[in-house]
């Protein structure tokens, strides 16, 4: 195993060497706020906001809510952040109509209405299913 | 007690340390198992990216074939795929590793403090990298750069991190990835690690169905959120119009001629010398580097014909120019493999029609697993490299 870290650290350190080698560094600034900027944004704003989101969740969600909430969560925020490219107007323009030529905010409402539709399901499906298990003196169910 | 009151109860008055964070999500069990996901997701995008590279800037030991005539159009659908399905692993990567941000205390020693610097190198290309590639396939360019140049170089920084991360890591991944799950978690009915990992798939497969269809036909109805539904005149999608390369007036000219030069001299061909010469029919993709793809049929000039017209030796490649004045694509090497490929055709034609000037009228290149980019439109000059 020592010989494998070696060999992976080695060859690591060799690719991000050429990488900086290879940035186009006289657009620093730009570089900096695409890469550290949308780590620093990650850590010091998304992730904390997330922690409290699932901190509250936890305690204001019946339990046999939270498994399904939580799996709409994590799907709604992929299509969030896929939504966000191409729901402004960026890259859109008259000269060429086939790019971003689909409606999305609509695309988006319906992702995200199948997606909550499911997580409702699942919950009644789960609080249904649950109900004779409780009465049997049963935990919850194997998930 | 009130919401309020449990939470400042938690809430401790100093900065979080690691063992502030006691969700059972937080686990190098479930850490490696979407860090194994996202490391696969990343691999697929650096080689098909570098494949792409390749194919257009071909170092001299590099060549790449003709067939199978999808073939790029699977390893580039596959690149922007990867990508897009690396969004939500990434994500879900990071809060399960969260915490560890907050170890204490910060810094134990020059290596740690260099592992730590590491960490953020990784995180900081992997966003790079995600971020460009998405905005680039919307064509957003919010930024100072040369989109090519900074996605192909961060992408070493970025594999080269994901390396030097899992070497440093590799004990931690191995126990972990031989452990169960789940099987320290109390059984209490609240969301463990199966959930998460399961929501994460979940999510990377949601990324998939929303995008994937501008790269896989059947699924198109499905891809809300691609950048590119699949139609455009004459069902086929365009990267640049006439317009924007400036050729709406010169393209329909009737005094367009080809020039074809080879060791027989050069010649010019008019529009109509080029439609007496054998028409030839070919099904083949178009496949963008910005990963959507469409299939037409295709009818025209055979590339071979057109080389042995202009006298060239059967492992020429030939230099392919377009009538628009500027612009990045505006000339091609098309490789001898492609051009002695039978399908490989100067396209006059296209789903039964003459071509859409967006298309490239009056003659455009389409031959068979190749970038977009590279099928250069408004052909003009052909010329046969010795």
């Amino acid at each position: 195993m020592r010989a494998a870290r070696l060999a992976l650290g080695t060859v690591g350190v060799a690719g991000i060497v050429l990488g900086l080698l290879l940035l186009p560094w006289s657009a620093w600034p730009s570089l900096g706020v695409w890469s550290v900027g949308l780590a620093l944004l990650h850590d010091g704003l998304w992730a904390p906001l997330v922690v409290a989101v699932g901190w509250l969740a936890a305690r204001l969600l019946p339990a046999p809510a939270r498994t399904p909430v939580l799996i709409g969560a994590l799907v709604s925020v992929a299509l969030v952040a896929l939504a966000l490219p191409v729901l402004g107007s960026g890259g859109r323009r008259p000269t060429n109509p086939t790019v971003l030529d689909r409606n999305y905010g609509l695309g988006l409402a319906v992702a995200l209405g199948v997606t909550w539709g499911l997580v409702a399901a699942a919950v009644l499906v789960g609080a249904t299913r649950r109900r004779p298990l409780a009465s049997r003196g049963g935990g919850p169910p194997p998930r | 007690m009130t919401l309020t009151e449990r939470i400042s109860g938690r809430v401790p008055g100093r900065p979080p340390h690691e063992e502030d964070f006691p969700g059972r999500l937080h686990s190098p069990r479930l850490a490696a198992r979407i860090g194994l996901w996202l490391g696969i997701a990343f691999g697929v995008a650096f080689v098909t990216g570098l494949l792409s590279h390749a194919i257009q800037h071909p170092p001299w030991w590099f060549s790449w074939p003709s067939r199978p005539v999808s073939l790029y159009r699977i390893t580039q659908g596959l690149h922007v795929i990867a990508g897009t399905m690396a969004v939500p692993l990434l994500l879900a990567k990071l809060h399960v590793v969260y915490p560890r941000l907050f170890s204490w205390p910060p810094v134990r020693s020059p290596v740690h403090a260099l592992e730590r610097l590491s960490v953020l190198g990784l995180v900081a290309s992997a966003f790079f990298e995600l971020a460009t590639g998405l905005l680039n396939i919307a064509q957003v360019y919010p930024w100072g750069f040369f989109f090519p140049s900074a996605h192909f170089a961060v992408a070493f920084v970025a594999i080269g991190s994901i390396l030097v991360h899992v070497a440093v890591k590799l004990p931690v991944i191995r126990q972990a990835l031989g452990e169960p799950l789940a099987a320290d978690e109390p059984d209490d009915g609240r969301p463990g690690r199966r959930a998460f990992l399961a929501g994460t798939g979940v999510a990377a497969l949601a990324a998939f169905l929303v995008t994937a269809g501008q790269t896989i036909t059947p699924l198109r109805r499905l891809a809300v959120l691609s950048p590119r539904s699949g139609e455009g005149p004459q069902g086929l999608p365009i990267n640049k119009s006439a317009a924007e390369a400036g050729v709406t007036q010169t393209a329909r000219d009737p005094a367009y001629r080809l020039v074809l030069v080879g060791p027989s001299g050069q010649r010019e061909l008019s529009l109509a010398d080029l439609q007496e010469l054998p028409q030839h029919e070919a099904d083949l993709p178009i496949a963008c580097v910005e990963g959507w793809s469409a299939s037409a049929r295709w009818s025209g000039v055979r590339m071979a014909d057109l080389a042995a017209l202009a006298g060239a030796p059967a492992d020429a490649d030939l230099a392919v120019e377009s009538i628009q004045r500027g612009g990045l694509y505006r000339a091609s090497t098309l490789p001898a493999a492609h051009v002695r490929d039978p399908l490989t055709l100067l396209a006059l034609r296209v789903n039964g029609a003459e071509l859409d000037v967006d298309h490239g009228y009056p003659a455009r290149v389409i031959a068979p697993s190749r970038a977009g980019v590279l099928q250069t439109k408004w052909v003009g000059r052909i010329e046969v490299l010795t």
